[in-house]
């Protein structure tokens, strides 16, 4: 028997039939179980998107069977980030992440302008509009991502409206919060910190030259934009810095944000 | 004797011959997950599932699998077993997942389930190798529990993900709240080795004869 065994025709038989069995039930579980963790991850993004509008989610109070009820006051809208054009349709299943590695709903960012080290800019992004309870125009919630030590960093932003409508230098940040990174616990990975979070909150963004000012530093000498950095993580704190640059910046939603601004007028 | 076989191949891998406390294997999850109680208990029963079922599953082709190859053999069967249980975690325990995040998938190279496969279900049949598997799963868990119990209690104030100890804190308009000030080294991954070492001696002092 063990000859038989350990023959060659046997063993290749082994072989091929158990990678199929396991082929099979590995494909199986993921196909099946596919529905269900998108749903997961839809829902966790939502969910980000609501503690960046200033914490209409609070995970202290609410729990995730909230989100979908939460989520129905932000209006979702595209942005055309290549023409710097107003809203546009939402394209059927456009999925923003997987554009960057499409060529025609991309484009790569020059080197000299790549400050969040991105490489590609997706030509459309999802901008989240959220009204106040009477119904105003209360902040707009952007995504943005960037390289911070280990790992792209991706978040949301959230800008208050009736501060923007005053001009770029009243403009005020409402949060900020990361749903997605792979920084070093404990160090880059304190992005996650709900205290550092909330320092964000009321720092100024641009002078009134629409030129980005929030930034994160070591010494704070201009507290109205400055926010404390992150001990242990210089590299991730710069990527914070750099991402804020680029999104807000006239590469990303800059002339958005201006033509917001006009529009509240 | 096959009722005694099915009770030893079970009860033994518990407390006798436990895989972390006594074989001093898979402690690098053991150190990893054992933060808050939520995440651990997930991990226990993925590495119980994975244990059981890779054992019962080697067991079942033990006759055919070719000598030359059978570590591949087992590898590929622990492999796929670990990503059907992270698919289930994924899609039945999304915030449980993101916290695992890698040690789900490194259950494949936790010592334990390789060593059950490659030391007892290539010997044995279905039944005992399944029942050897669930007990070694069980064993791990039990020093788990052990270690995120007393990590959690003293390092955020929690009992089984509750609140018992109020954390002593400043809160955003400047009160100081709580009274427990935080254990920080319990919250870091070296606090699990004191406690498993801990519980090591504990265990050799109450059976001797397993030291």
């Amino acid at each position: 028997m063990p000859g038989q065994r350990d023959s060659i025709p046997h063993i290749l038989k082994v072989a091929v039939s158990l990678c199929l069995v396991c082929a099979l039930l590995v494909s199986a579980s993921a196909v099946l179980l596919r529905p269900t963790q998108t749903r997961n991850r839809d829902r966790e993004e939502k969910k980000n998107i609501l503690i960046a509008a200033d914490g209409i989610f609070d995970p202290k109070q609410h729990t995730n069977a909230d989100v979908a009820r939460l989520f129905e006051t932000v209006e979702v809208k595209m942005v055309d980030l290549a023409d710097s054009d107003w809203y546009v349709d939402l394209p059927d299943g456009y999925n923003q992440k997987n554009a960057t590695q499409k060529s025609d709903q991309s484009d790569p960012v020059p080197a000299e302008a790549d400050v969040a080290a991105i490489r590609k800019r997706e030509k459309l992004s999802y901008v989240y509009l959220v009204n106040d309870k009477d119904g105003r125009p209360d902040q707009v919630v952007l995504p943005i991502r960037g390289y911070g030590l280990w790992s792209t960093l991706y978040g949301f932003i959230s800008i208050d409206l009736q501060s923007l409508k005053q001009g770029p230098e009243q403009a005020t940040v409402r949060g900020l919060t990361y749903y997605q990174h792979a920084e070093t616990p404990g160090l880059g990975g304190e992005v996650d910190n709900p205290v550092w979070k909330s320092r964000w909150q009321g720092k100024h963004v641009f002078d009134e030259n629409w030129d980005v000012l929030v930034e994160v530093t070591k010494r704070i000498t201009e507290p109205e934009h400055q926010i404390d950095a992150l001990s242990g993580a210089t590299i991730t704190s710069d990527g914070v810095t750099n991402m804020m640059r680029y999104w807000l910046g006239p590469e990303g939603f800059g002339p958005y944000l201006k033509k917001l601004h006009e529009e509240l007028q | 004797m096959a009722k005694s076989k099915a009770h030893d191949a079970f009860f033994s891998p518990i407390f006798k011959d436990n895989p972390i406390a006594v074989q001093v294997l898979g402690i690098c999850s053991a150190l990893a997950v054992t933060v808050k109680f939520e995440p651990t208990v997930v991990m226990c029963l993925a590495v119980i599932a994975v244990v059981a079922l890779s054992n019962a599953s080697i067991a079942l082709i033990r006759t055919q699998i070719p000598s030359s190859i059978r570590i591949i053999v087992q590898m590929t069967v622990i492999a796929s077993l670990v990503i059907i249980v992270d698919q289930f975690i994924q899609a039945f325990a999304f915030s449980v997942s993101q916290q695992l995040s890698v040690f789900v998938g490194l259950i494949i190279t936790n010592c334990i389930v390789m060593g059950r496969a490659e030391g007892f279900a290539m010997q044995n049949n279905v039944k005992l190798s399944f029942l050897d598997g669930l007990g070694n799963g069980i064993g791990y868990s039990l020093i788990l529990l052990i270690v995120v119990t007393v990590r959690e209690l003293f390092g955020s104030g929690k009992l089984f993900g509750m609140q018992v100890m109020e954390i002593a804190s400043i809160d955003a308009a400047g009160v100081a709240t709580g009274w427990y000030p935080r254990n920080g080294l319990m919250l870091l991954p070296p606090s699990a080795f004191f406690i498993i070492g801990l519980t090591i001696w504990a265990l050799r002092i109450w059976k001797p004869e397993e030291a």
